[in-house]
């Protein structure tokens, strides 16, 4: 029992001096059960947690919605369409006579989000994009393996490269292009924010979303910066994407959360828990204070704190303990749709509840798989 | 000499009835022929040293056709499939979706532009779902009998308003006929392996990269008993024996023996 759930506990009745009982009154007296921690954590089911959310942001069956953000961003994108919201998609999949197969569709960018960018870690990546969508003209970087190109800033969007850089940028052009139009039917933009680590080129100032050389292009020191961006950085891209977004439709909402998925690898040199830690730290304060800046327009969705909540005691992790569970992301999931009214709020996926051996199907296969870049940098370990 | 199997839907009447035309053209090849319309021969099976009919109606068409519908494939060196749906028409059909830079500058109607990787991707899908994919699996799956497919003829050239060929004539006026051609053979090939390789239409057969000289195609021959009905005088799909036979020069030439000509 902690200091607030004794002074809660205390607070009726209390002995009178004159030995009969008397009220008393402090602020903890008559907060709901939500503010203690005893009963609003300890005391809930990690995998029902829905009191941890109320919506600023409204999302209806008929709002045109966008997603991008981190690999976790994925399973949001996926769950709203699930539940029947209308999930923009700029470039969505060709329906052949004989389609492809979902993870094939996947593999080539098709589905994950409302257009074919990729997975978008940071702040910076997202403000470059729309400022690149808004002007019309490619701003990336073509990068080479082998003899085959890639588009620097959507490098896995394309498993077996292009042909050469002409189709990279062409590509590309149409790509921004798309997304221009979808933006401007945009209604409420959700973005995920993964990471504050990136790689930049020095002189042009642009954000990759995984480091040279991983899947393309070379390494060059004195080129490829690494930038781990601050909390002041987050805040201020965060302002800038909300300009420009509202610069494509006036009045377009955000709703911001908070990726609980881990650092793959840091380039800190701190240790890759603190980096984790920090990385977090950071975009979550960035991410609550740029939504208390803007209530009604911006809301902020605990995803990171569904997932990451001691009272789950790890559960919601896959082995590893990095990737999130098919039942951490329904947890997750399920708080997000009840809160806004689109589905009865499912049983609780309590990990108490799930299976007690998991033999990492999770990692490999399934419905619920993201593709997920950053996840090459652990091949890289030595 | 080599011992050919060669299976196919209505397109192996161009061989068959080459090969009855001049049977001793190739002197080094011994060929079975086995043709039935796309149902029946989708219910061949391989069963050991012996590929049959399972269903009563494809046995019954099978044998009509070729007397019989059981065919050993023991001391056959190699089996050929012809047709059966693999065919440019379906490269076609995947670029009415989908189209990559090098070829347009701009999509048309209903056309996605998207990578040249991507639309390779998706024909290969669409062309493992081709009968003689799914044949050429059954047969070669496990790599005891090699296996050819034989490209399904590219239409006949019809002329410059052959509203039929409305998307060949589009490929050809923008300039992206070759890249289309050559997206195809290699999705084709893709698609087939490892169980079969691929055999593209012979080049003197072709005008352009996407159609057929009309001298190849004029007086093709129906797939009946007899091999004595000719198609109709407007069907711009099927080959002749001419064309047959230039094929038949392909398979003589890759079995390692020359043809009389």
């Amino acid at each position: 029992m902690d200091c607030a759930d004794r002074l809660r506990k205390r607070a009726w009745p209390q002995r009178g001096g004159d030995d009969t009982l008397v009220p008393m009154d402090h602020p903890y007296a008559s907060l709901p059960p939500t503010a203690f921690w005893s009963t609003g954590t300890a005391g809930a089911d990690p995998g029902a947690m829905h009191a941890i959310h109320r919506p600023a942001v409204r999302i209806g069956p008929a709002t045109r919605v966008a997603t991008a953000g981190s690999c976790f961003a994925q399973h949001i994108g996926r769950a709203l369409r699930a539940s029947g919201v209308a999930v923009l998609d700029a470039e969505p999949a060709p329906a052949f006579a004989v389609p492809l197969s979902e993870e094939r569709l996947r593999a080539f960018g098709y589905g994950l989000y409302s257009g074919r960018y990729g997975n978008i870690y940071t702040a910076r990546q997202m403000l470059q994009l729309l400022q690149e969508i808004a002007g019309g003209e490619p701003r990336t970087e073509v990068w080479m393996r082998g003899s085959r190109a890639h588009d620097a800033l959507r490098p896995n969007v394309e498993p077996w490269g292009l042909s050469h850089a002409r189709e990279v940028m062409a590509l590309r052009r149409a790509h921004l292009h798309a997304l221009a139009a979808m933006l401007a039917e945009c209604e409420v933009f959700v973005f995920t924010l993964g990471l504050t680590e990136a790689w930049e080129n020095r002189e042009t100032g642009l954000v990759y979303p995984v480091a040279p050389g991983v899947i393309a292009g070379s390494y060059d020191p004195d080129l490829h910066g690494f930038r781990n961006f601050r909390q002041a950085e987050v805040r201020a891209d965060l302002e800038a994407i909300l300009a420009l977004l509202q610069g494509f439709r006036p009045g377009m909402a955000m709703i911001v959360t908070v990726s609980p998925v881990s650092l793959s690898a840091t380039a800190s040199g701190e240790h890759v828990l603190t980096a984790t830690t920090r990385s977090k730290a950071v975009l979550r304060a960035a991410a609550g204070g740029f939504a208390a800046a803007h209530p009604g327009a911006v809301d902020y969705f605990p995803s990171f704190e569904i997932v990451t909540n001691p009272a789950a005691r790890g559960a919601f992790f896959a082995p590893g303990a990095r990737e999130v569970r098919p039942e951490g992301v329904a947890a997750v999931m399920s708080v997000f749709l009840a809160a806004q009214g689109l589905t009865e709020a499912p049983p609780a996926a309590s990990p108490a509840a799930a299976p007690g051996s998991h033999d990492g199907d999770e990692e490999d296969g399934g419905e619920d798989r993201v593709v997920c870049e950053e996840m090459l940098l652990d091949a890289f370990r030595r | 000499m080599s011992r050919l199997l060669i299976l196919g839907n209505s397109h192996v009447a161009a061989l068959k009835s080459a090969h009855g035309a001049e049977p001793g053209r190739w002197p080094g090849l011994d060929i079975a022929f086995a043709g039935a319309a796309g149902g029946a021969l989708d219910g061949l099976r391989r069963r050991g040293g012996v590929l049959e009919a399972t269903d009563p109606e494809a046995v019954e068409q099978l044998t009509a056709l070729n007397g019989s519908a059981r065919f050993a494939l023991d001391g056959v060196d190699a089996v050929v499939i012809t047709g059966c749906e693999l065919s440019m028409f379906r490269a076609v059909s995947v670029l009415r979706r989908v189209i990559w830079p090098d070829c347009v500058d701009s999509p048309g109607p209903g056309q996605v532009l998207t990578s040249r990787a991507f639309v390779r991707e998706a024909l290969v899908t669409a062309l493992q779902s081709t009968l003689a994919a799914r044949l050429a699996r059954e047969i070669g799956g496990d790599g005891a009998v090699p296996v050819i497919v034989a490209a399904q003829p590219n239409p006949c050239w019809l002329g410059e308003d052959a509203v039929q060929l409305a998307a060949f004539l589009r490929a050809r006026r923008l300039g992206y006929a070759t890249r289309l051609a050559r997206i195809f053979t290699e999705a084709a090939a893709a698609a087939l392996a490892p169980a079969a390789a691929f055999l593209p239409q012979p080049d003197e057969t072709l005008r352009g990269p996407l159609f057929t000289r009309p001298k190849y195609s004029q007086g093709s021959l129906r797939l009946t008993r007899d091999m004595a009905k000719p198609h109709e005088g407007d069907d711009y799909l099927h080959a002749n024996a001419a064309y047959g036979a230039l094929v038949l020069d392909q398979l003589a030439t890759l079995a390692g023996t020359a043809p009389r000509r």
